[in-house]
């Protein structure tokens, strides 16, 4: 809180340019997401009984729709499964993409149609990048399948066995989405001074030392930005997984409980939403909230600029 | 030299495979009706009949221009506003700073579909159905282009903001003199995927419009999938069209997402 | 002329005792389906001189979309929604009961499986607009191949699997059958082994029959080796499987024929093979529901009776190749443009209505993971039942 307030110091003038740039952003931010979010709270809080009435014919429920949720086992499972996605998913795309950028980053001859190339499939839509992996997946007609089958490896359906599942998703993903990371990665080693490569050049300092005192502080600020982004794509991972695994993906046996490998809280959120249990759905959006928001909070910690 | 040949053979190989989704959609749009999951590749029988189709029957044509002044007046807009709010949280200091940007950042950690009752019931109110301001408006807000924009601006050395400033520029005159031309690549950026989010919006756009004259392409493209079979070639066909915009603008932005700072051609 | 039309309408709509007004509709049919319901209101639009609007609205979408229409009270008079969809619009208050609007004197012309779906507390929320059940699709190429009669299908279980067997050559990764895993396409199953789903408010789908039909379509899989997996997730599904020539027999409903008719495929459909309790189907489809709100509620009733009445329904079948939704229907669908819709209305004598739960989707969410976890042998059938029994025994004491 201190950390918050701490800023009194600051001049009114100062505070009233400062905030007058902001105000286009603040009042149409103001309406249509902090009213709707405060909406939602309140909505957790409570259960929709008459469609007609979302607003005032609310019945209070307490916290019943928090404790409901934290007693739902398939709600940690999509949390961990969710986990699980984010782990593999951010650092390989953060890797993939940073690679991406350094071949590209020169003057290597037709770098522009390669990143173009690799910058393309971001903009397609998830839905038919779903499609089309399914069927390069599918066994045993799918390519991927004849591909391993070709080089003598025999490989079991990727998208139905519990252990290959979620890398194949992450697989797909990563290849529709790392032209974007690239993108900002070239953007921002572009911008990195040439003299300070030139003065360590002349400490004598190698290739590989080079990007790693110089490249990767300067570029903290892009991977803060992929992480966080990512954690929040992450929990409202939705269309990818209804794509390819329809039904929550092959399903295993936990201690009784049978929970499928791709059942993310996307997915969960998606199915409450449908059933019409807005309160319900509104209370796991908060819980997802506040995880976000701790994950964030932990990576600006940690990858602090300075 | 061979070191050189592997990479370029490693690239190809991967765009091969980062492309095969688009060529998959493209082929698949040739297919004749009712073909569209057959694992052949190439269509046996290709026909344009699904583009006919799609160009024709709907009214594509009046989609097509009310998706493009949406998407255009959302991104230019989005981007603007997020531009001016990113450099004030990056160069500026004020009360309640860190407090207000992690307050934006929740905002995206909420679903989006816990937005839409009361984003509609305000759109509403206002009397804003079947109007471009009820697409556009609502989406002005991009938390995700202002983040970027933060962290990207943040960069920027403040030696040549106070140079600008000692020149007796105002803050409106550094953000465009200094700040636009050393972020285009990510103001570009920031612009077309408010572009890109406001052309995909389907949700948002089918709810708020009445009429079939307001309707926008994904909506339109919707209307392929009915309660039990989806026409996947006529999707894909639509598809192709309608990602070919947000190519071409990809393509004639080009140079400003592959620009960067290059020493000496920044003057204040 | 115009004149005298127009006095011709108002002595009409007088003598009805109605007052013309308009009523606004929001359906989400496909391209042919449109065309059609629009030459429908059209000539309702002549005969009672009310206006009607039709807005034409994707499927899906189409729940968000009314949910935020009632929250400002600009839903329309009727629209078109999933069975699902219409207990939890009435649950909710969503929509208006038609037994006070006289639903009684057409409700038993209507389907009774298809109305059924309908009928929430012991009222009639809803009417069907459209009805449709599965049957079986067989190649029949694939059947010369293997040396069957391509006109006989198989008419029980036991043939099924003989069928099958002499079907599947997995040197050319052809299978005898692909199925799928959800709780709506393995109904028929159940159906067929004379077990039922849902009785007085409980599921019963744990009894021995029950057992012993789940149990048929593992082994279908594990044991006969006929299946192709299709029910796994990411494999090739039965739509995809049958129309690559790849299975040779699939379940499916009257809205595959025509694609499969457009790509040239040689298939015959049969009906869902016997069980101890006979050949049973599901039923599936859509109704038309009146909102709560609508200030035009006697109209658009009006309207609905005629969209179901017996002519109307006799051209939808006929223009359509569609199950008619009224029974006087049934005998008046031209078999000779649609022979094989034959098939499907003798299967429609023997559908079982669809189970009248609160969230249907919920059921089917908390029902197919366990299924899919027998199917792979992580678990025992009669486990798995009794699973499935608790957990949707739990979801139909929930409160709404």
């Amino acid at each position: 809180m201190k950390r918050l307030f701490r800023d009194t110091s600051i001049s009114g003038r100062e505070n009233l340019i400062s905030f007058s740039l902001i105000l286009p952003f603040l009042i149409i931010f103001c309406i249509f997401l902090l009213y709707p979010i405060i909406y939602s709270l309140i909505l957790s809080f409570h259960r929709v009984t008459d469609l007609y009435d979302v607003f005032g014919g609310l019945k209070l429920v307490g916290g019943r729709n928090y404790t409901k949720l934290f007693h739902d086992v398939e709600f940690w499972w999509a949390i961990l499964m969710t986990l699980y996605y984010a782990a593999l998913s951010i650092p390989i795309g953060i890797v993939f993409s940073f690679l991406l950028a350094v071949f590209l980053v020169g003057r290597i001859k037709g770098s522009r149609i390669f990143r173009t190339c690799f910058f393309l499939p971001f903009v397609l839509d998830v839905f038919v990048v779903a499609i089309v992996w399914t069927l390069l997946y599918s066994s045993p007609y799918g390519i991927v399948m004849k591909l391993f089958e070709l080089i003598g490896l025999k490989i079991p359906p990727l998208l139905s066995t519990p252990a290959t599942s979620m890398p194949a998703i992450v697989a797909a993903m990563t290849l529709k989405n790392a032209g974007f990371g690239m993108i900002l990665f070239i953007a921002s080693i572009n911008n990195i001074p040439q003299s300070l490569y030139e003065a360590a050049s002349i400490d004598g300092v190698s290739g590989f030392a080079k990007h790693r005192y110089i490249t990767i502080p300067l570029i903290k600020p892009v991977i803060l930005f992929l992480v966080v982004t990512g954690t929040i794509a992450s929990l409202s991972a939705f269309a990818e997984f209804y794509g390819m695994t329809r039904d929550g993906g092959p399903m295993i046996n936990l201690k009784g409980n049978i929970v499928g490998i791709t059942r993310v809280t996307g997915m969960y959120l998606f199915r409450e939403f449908r059933s019409l249990k807005l309160g319900y759905a509104a209370a796991i959006s908060f819980v997802l909230l506040i995880i976000s928001l701790t994950i964030s909070l932990i990576s600006f910690r940690l990858l602090r600029e300075r | 030299m061979s070191r050189r040949f592997f990479i370029y053979i490693f690239l190809i190989i991967l765009v091969v495979v980062v492309l095969f989704p688009f060529f998959w959609m493209f082929v698949t749009s040739f297919k004749p009706q009712g073909t569209g999951l057959s694992m052949t590749i190439i269509p046996e029988k290709p026909t344009l009949e699904n583009f006919k189709l799609v160009l024709t029957q709907y009214k594509f044509g009046r989609y097509f221009f009310n998706s493009f002044v949406v998407s255009t007046l959302g991104g230019i807009f989005s981007t603007l506003f997020a531009v001016l709010a990113a450099y004030s949280f990056a160069k500026r200091r004020f009360f309640f700073r860190n407090g207000l940007f992690f307050l934006f950042l929740s905002a995206m950690m909420v679903p989006g579909m816990m937005f839409m009752i009361p984003q509609f019931v305000i759109v509403s109110r206002l009397g804003w159905i079947n109007s471009y301001k009820a697409m556009v408006i609502p989406h002005l807000a991009n938390v995700f282009g202002l983040f970027l924009l933060t962290q990207f601006i943040r960069g920027i050395p403040n030696s040549l903001i106070e140079a600008s400033r000692i020149d007796g520029a105002s803050e409106i005159g550094v953000i465009y003199r200094v700040i636009l031309p050393l972020s285009m690549p990510i103001v570009a950026t920031v612009f077309l995927l408010s572009f890109q989010f406001n052309w995909n919006n389907f949700l948002w756009q089918l709810i708020v419009t009445t009429k079939e004259s307001m309707y926008t392409v994904p909506v339109g493209l919707a209307m392929f999938r009915s309660a039990h079979e989806e026409l996947y070639t006529l999707r894909m066909a639509a598809s192709s069209i309608s990602i070919f915009p947000i190519v071409l603008l990809f393509l004639f932005t080009q140079r400003y997402f592959i620009q960067g700072l290059t020493e000496g051609a920044v003057k204040g | 002329m115009k004149r005298v039309l127009a006095v011709f309408f108002l002595i009409l709509v007088l003598s009805n005792g109605l007052i013309a007004g308009n009523i606004s509709i929001w359906v989400n049919y496909n391209d042919e389906e449109h065309k059609v319901f629009k030459e429908i209101v059209e000539d309702y639009e002549e005969i009672s001189g009310i206006e009607v609007e039709i807005q034409r609205i994707p499927f899906d979408g189409t729940e968000q979309k009314i949910l935020t229409a009632l929250a400002t009270r600009t839903a329309p008079d009727i629209a078109r929604v999933d069975y699902s969809f219409v207990s939890k619009l009435a649950l909710r208050g969503g929509v208006c009961s038609l037994d006070e609007l006289g639903v009684e004197e057409i409700k038993d012309q209507l389907v009774p499986a298809a109305l059924s779906g309908n009928i929430i507390n012991g009222k009639i929320y809803g009417i069907p607009d459209q009805t449709n059940c599965i049957c079986l699709f067989y190649n029949k190429k694939l059947f010369r191949e293997a040396g069957l009669d391509p006109e006989k299908p198989p008419t029980n279980w036991d043939e099924f699997v003989e069928y099958g067997e002499k079907l599947t050559d997995l040197d050319k990764e052809v299978y005898g059958f692909g199925m799928r895993n959800t709780l709506w396409w393995t109904l028929p199953f159940f159906y067929t082994f004379g077990a039922r789903f849902i009785m007085d408010g409980k599921c019963v789908l744990n009894s021995q029959e029950g057992i012993d039909a789940l149990q048929f379509k593992i082994d279908l899989y594990s044991r006969y080796k006929i299946e192709a997996g299709a029910w796994k997730s990411g494999a090739v599904n039965p739509d995809m499987g049958f129309q690559n020539e790849k299975y040779g027999m699939v379940l499916n409903g009257p809205w595959r024929m025509k694609p499969l008719l457009n790509i040239g495929i040689d298939f015959g459909v049969g009906m869902i093979p016997e069980g101890i309790a006979g050949s049973v189907t599901t039923v599936g489809g859509t109704n038309m529901v009146i909102f709560r709100g609508s200030e035009n509620k006697e109209l658009a009733f009006d309207f609905l009776k005629f969209l179901t009445s017996e002519e109307i329904q006799i051209k939808w079948a006929n223009d359509l190749g569609q199950i008619p939704v009224n029974i006087n229907s049934f005998d008046d669908v031209d078999l000779d443009k649609h022979p094989y819709l034959e098939i499907f209305l003798n299967q429609m004598e023997t559908a079982v209505p669809r189970p009248v739960v609160p969230d249907y989707p919920g059921i089917e969410t908390a029902v197919n993971p366990q299924m899919e976890a027998s199917l792979s042998g992580k678990r025992s059938v009669k486990e798995t039942l009794d699973v499935i029994k608790l957990k949707v025994d739990k979801l139909l004491e929930e409160e709404y």
